[in-house]
């Protein structure tokens, strides 16, 4: 438990630098922005437990020696810890456990290290019971920086400006 | 042109083939009208796998046309506004471009396939269509995604979300009372009827062509 406390402690004080940054840089309300999400000890990716291969390993063609698997969750409820910043309270993150329907689930991989997945998640809500989708769908990257299995840095990937295959790949997975 | 897609927790279409009746009605209505130019309207649907990038890219970039997409808007990680909306093969940004996935099957039949993510963004995509609907969560936030045409997007309200049920019963009533302000009411009044909590407050708004 103490260890949890300690994680989320350290991702905290890691936002809250990220906008003290902003903030000098505009010199105006503190905004709530982030692109990156580091946690020492990994994050669940959401639907990889027991995940089946939907798509064999196919070459990345832009990317020479990287290669991706398209996989098909078997976990009927995900779930993901979603950090939004709040549209109505400037400056304020909401956390929150949310369902979700996976839409994709990538892995990418050099010579059969895997490295990122790449989840392309749909937001559900939960009625009487039952799930259902909404119409807001998001995308994520998940890195293991040093080969160590854990998949540390939770990165966007939903935007004009965010690359669709990993970027930056690192250094470990292109050794040897 | 309607093009939807999205898919439930698991990973299976669910708009397409769905509200058959209210979108007959919609089709309906569109034929029964001609254009400015004397010319019978037509109606055409593309849903679930074909609603792909190159299809909507195709229909947003036809002059004389009326684009209206229902599924999952995009909203980064971190981010408080959508960025973008989300087709079966990738994913438009408006005028701001658009990327989605090709895959090559291999040369020999023990060679493994390849995949590639074209892209235009950095260049941009067209947006000649006379108007475009977006009924997505939030989708009202690409405006400047859309203003060379006359745009409609929707506020998705306090919870932020509406259901994709909800967006393509608005988007049906929309078409049903070919488009504008009327259709912008014909669109509310779905939500007014939704059933469903989260959609309270959602609301269509729309943006005249600059």
């Amino acid at each position: 438990m103490r260890r949890i406390i300690l994680t989320m402690a350290a991702m905290i004080v890691f936002l809250g630098g990220s906008y003290s940054q902003q903030s000098r840089e505009k010199g105006s309300p503190t905004p709530c922005s982030y692109s990156e999400l580091y946690r020492k000890d990994g994050w669940m990716v959401p639907g990889l437990k027991g995940a089946k291969i939907k798509v064999k390993r196919m070459a990345v063609e832009d990317s020479p020696g990287m290669s991706m698997m398209v996989l098909e969750p078997t976990e009927p409820e995900p779930t993901i810890t979603v950090f939004r910043c709040s549209r109505d309270h400037v400056g304020r993150m909401e956390i929150d456990e949310i369902p979700i329907g996976i839409i994709t689930l990538w892995a990418f991989d050099f010579g059969g290290r895997t490295f990122a997945y790449r989840l392309s998640y749909g937001i559900d809500t939960i009625e009487n019971g039952q799930r259902m989708p909404t119409g807001s769908a998001a995308n994520v990257m998940f890195y293991d920086l040093d080969g160590s299995g854990r998949f540390v840095l939770r990165k966007s990937a939903g935007g004009p400006s965010d690359s669709v295959a990993p970027a930056p790949i690192p250094e470990w997975v292109t050794k040897e | 042109m309607v093009i939807r897609t999205a898919t439930d927790n698991l990973g299976r279409e669910v708009l397409a083939g769905t509200h058959t009746k209210e979108w007959n009605v919609a089709a309906r209505s569109i034929t029964s009208q001609k254009d400015a130019k004397g010319n019978s309207n037509t109606f055409h649907m593309i849903e679930g796998p074909a609603a792909t990038v190159e299809a909507y890219k195709a229909a947003i970039s036809k002059p004389d046309t009326h684009v209206v997409f229902v599924g999952h808007s995009l909203r980064p990680e971190g981010a408080t506004h959508e960025t973008g909306i989300q087709l079966s093969n990738g994913e438009s940004y408006g005028k701001e471009g658009s990327w989605s996935t090709k895959v090559t099957p291999g040369q020999t039949p023990d060679s493994p396939p390849s995949v590639t993510f074209p892209s235009t963004v950095g260049m941009g995509d067209t947006v000649s269509a006379s108007s475009v609907a977006l009924f997505g969560c939030n989708t009202y936030d690409l405006t400047q995604q859309y203003v060379s045409t006359n745009f409609t997007g929707v506020q998705s309200g306090k919870d932020g979300v509406t259901m994709t049920d909800t967006l393509d019963l608005m988007a049906a009533s929309w078409v049903s009372a070919g488009g504008g302000q009327p259709g912008n009411n014909a669109s509310n009044a779905a939500v007014d009827n939704s059933p469903h909590r989260v959609d309270t407050g959602s609301n269509v708004e729309s943006d005249p062509a600059q």
